[in-house]
């Protein structure tokens, strides 16, 4: 690139312009390119579709310094709020991306409960689960809804669960979420990161993921919020594949996991669970998938996840 | 030296949200809504009615995925409070699987919804706010075998779907989709064990064998299954056939439940509808869903 007269016949100074295209997760500098499509853009989310076959993903991407997350319990609450369209409404626009969080449950069937208690009240009186798997924290109050104990595997310390508090903050932890007392702003354990089944094989297929994904050199490094999505009832993408290009995109191993291999992403609730609201600058936050238990004639889920980000000018 | 990433991701968001789709249109509706829901809520708190206990008992303590199948079915009987049983006023032009409008296409997404909306949100068959609840109740279990996907379940669908038709099969039709949708539902096993082996071979002789409501229900169903265990091959063969037959329904429900890794050859065939103007229907939902799935001639 050359600054000088536009007859050419003088040159001020000259640069050298490097241009990296980048097409494809998986790609060393994707989220460099996602970020700086937000600052450029002037935009709040990165939202980015891929296709295997046809089955098609959304991978989503926040700046992590200007983002905040919070938990969305809807049955302890009054009114109750029903499916991803209704947690759109209530929330006036405040977030930017709304997933459906951890694993939910009926209280009276669990643990050797009443079963059938629990298949009368979910799926004959399409009732809306009370309770999840995990710790719930909302507002540094402990929603009733936590179960944080308890023979699951998402209620042992091998666990995940997702924190923040305030922008900046959004964390990834291994354990049970801290109730005695709550010491985050908003928390929602119960995540796992067993992306993978031990024969190879997807274990999750693609639940709602959230993860953080890492770039730039020591001295300029950033973070970024991630979030891997369905855009389809039926979706089956290749994890494996998935997990490999998320690794090479800058998502890092997790630390401190007792399985080798395991990336700094971890998996919600999903099938008929699944739901995703975003925006796209310039609109309001939208419903863009919801399974059935978003709407009339399933029962209802009560946790979502909701993230909040500045645009990164005025 | 300056670096400059430059996105092909530009354009991308924009396109990700036109080809977003929620699974079910908003529907408004005849009845009270909040009165059903009132209801249903007063039923939760009150205790579980015997007979459903006793009938879930039977179903739990069952083995034999015949036997659970066969279990599962008194259960919804039972939740629907003997609406199931009751004699329903055949409507106007009899049952359809699908109703075309006049002066318009529809969407695949009315394929998928449309019956099921009708019955859930009018007053075909549960004529007031205490019937909506017992149909809903019949039709949430019919959803949840389905969506669990479990052998009981399999077998209960297809054996449904092969026999004459009834309120029970009209109800599996209207809402059993996506087979096996949940079947990981409860989460975290120790094993990761994988999904129980498939019965391909009576899901292919069940479809022979039923007549055009039971070849539906297995239409909804087939391509979930087969997407959750990549293997196509009875599901591919299934599409196909009713792509390749006369009756537009069930072209129709194989459209819109169609999957591009069900093969060339069903693609092949949403490419040839899409181009046979004589059918405009039909011509629509093709090109729709060649749209949906990007594919281009």
């Amino acid at each position: 690139m050359k600054l000088g007269k536009t007859d050419k016949s003088k040159t001020y100074a000259t640069d050298k312009l490097r241009f990296v295209v980048v097409k494809e997760i998986g790609n060393s500098k994707y989220f460099h390119a996602a970020r700086d499509y937000m600052l450029e853009q002037n935009t709040r989310l990165h939202v980015r579709h891929f296709k295997s076959g046809s089955h098609e993903i959304r991978i989503t991407a926040m700046r992590h310094e200007s983002t905040d997350m919070k938990v969305i319990e809807t049955f302890h609450t009054n009114p109750k709020i029903y499916g991803m369209p209704g947690v759109v409404t209530d929330s006036k626009d405040n977030y930017d991306l709304i997933l459906n969080g951890n694993f939910v449950f009926f209280e009276d069937g669990e643990n050797g409960g009443n079963k059938a208690k629990q298949v009368f009240n979910m799926d004959v009186l399409h009732g809306m689960t009370n309770r999840c798997y995990g710790g719930c924290v909302v507002g540094k109050v402990v929603s009733p809804a936590s179960a944080p104990t308890g023979n699951k595997l998402f209620q042992q310390k091998t666990a995940k669960y997702l924190s923040a508090n305030g922008k900046g903050t959004f964390n990834i932890t291994i354990g049970v979420v801290p109730l005695s007392p709550a010491i985050h702003q908003a928390a929602l354990g119960g995540f796992g990161s067993n992306l993978l089944s031990k024969d190879g094989t997807h274990f999750y297929n693609i639940h709602p993921w959230f993860g953080i994904a890492e770039i730039g050199s020591p001295k300029e490094h950033k973070k970024l919020i991630l979030t891997v999505t369905t855009t389809a009832a039926t979706t089956q993408y290749p994890v494996a594949d998935l997990i490999k290009r998320l690794s090479a995109s800058g998502v890092p191993p997790f630390v401190g996991d007792l399985e080798p291999g395991r990336i700094l992403c971890v998996a919600g609730d999903g099938g008929t669970s699944n739901a995703t609201a975003h925006r796209i600058e310039g609109d309001i936050t939208r419903v863009r998938f919801a399974g059935t238990k978003h709407y009339p004639g399933h029962y209802w889920v009560n946790t979502y996840v909701g993230f909040k980000s500045d645009k990164p000018r005025p | 030296m300056k670096t400059l990433l430059i996105c092909i991701m530009r354009i991308a968001p924009i396109i990700g949200s036109l080809t977003a789709l929620c699974v079910r249109a908003e529907t408004s509706s005849e009845f009270d809504e909040v009165a059903i829901r009132t209801i249903q809520e007063s039923h939760g708190s009150s205790a579980i009615p015997q007979d459903f206990l006793k009938a879930f008992q039977a179903f739990e303590s069952a083995t034999d995925s015949a036997v659970k199948a066969s279990k599962y079915e008194e259960l919804v009987l039972i939740a629907s409070e003997g609406l199931i049983g009751a004699v329903w006023p055949e409507p106007s032009g009899g049952w359809k699987l699908l109703e075309w409008p006049a002066g318009r296409n529809l969407t695949l997404l009315e394929v998928i919804s449309q019956q099921a909306d009708k019955v859930y949100f009018t007053k075909l068959i549960a004529r007031n706010e205490t019937a909506a609840v017992q149909l809903r109740a019949a039709q949430g279990l019919i959803l949840k075998a389905a969506l669990e996907g479990e052998p009981w379940g399999e077998k209960m669908l297809l054996n449904i779907a092969q026999r004459p038709d009834s309120n029970l099969k009209r109800l599996t039709y209207w809402f059993a989709k996506n087979f096996a949708n949940d079947w990981n539902w409860q989460g975290e096993s120790a094993t990761g064990a994988p999904l129980w082996q498939v019965n391909w071979s009576a899901w292919q002789q069940a479809y022979n064998l039923a007549n055009p409501l039971g070849k539906a229900i297995i239409l909804k169903n087939v391509t979930a299954l087969a997407s959750l265990r990549s293997e196509y091959g009875t599901a591919a063969t299934i599409s196909l056939s009713a792509l390749s037959g006369t009756n537009r329904e069930l072209k129709a429900v194989a459209l819109a439940f169609g999957d591009p890794n069900l093969g060339k050859a069903v693609t092949a065939k949403w490419a040839e509808i899409a181009g046979n103007s004589s059918d405009p229907q039909l011509q629509a939902l093709a090109r729709e869903v060649r749209a949906k799935f990007r594919i281009h001639d």
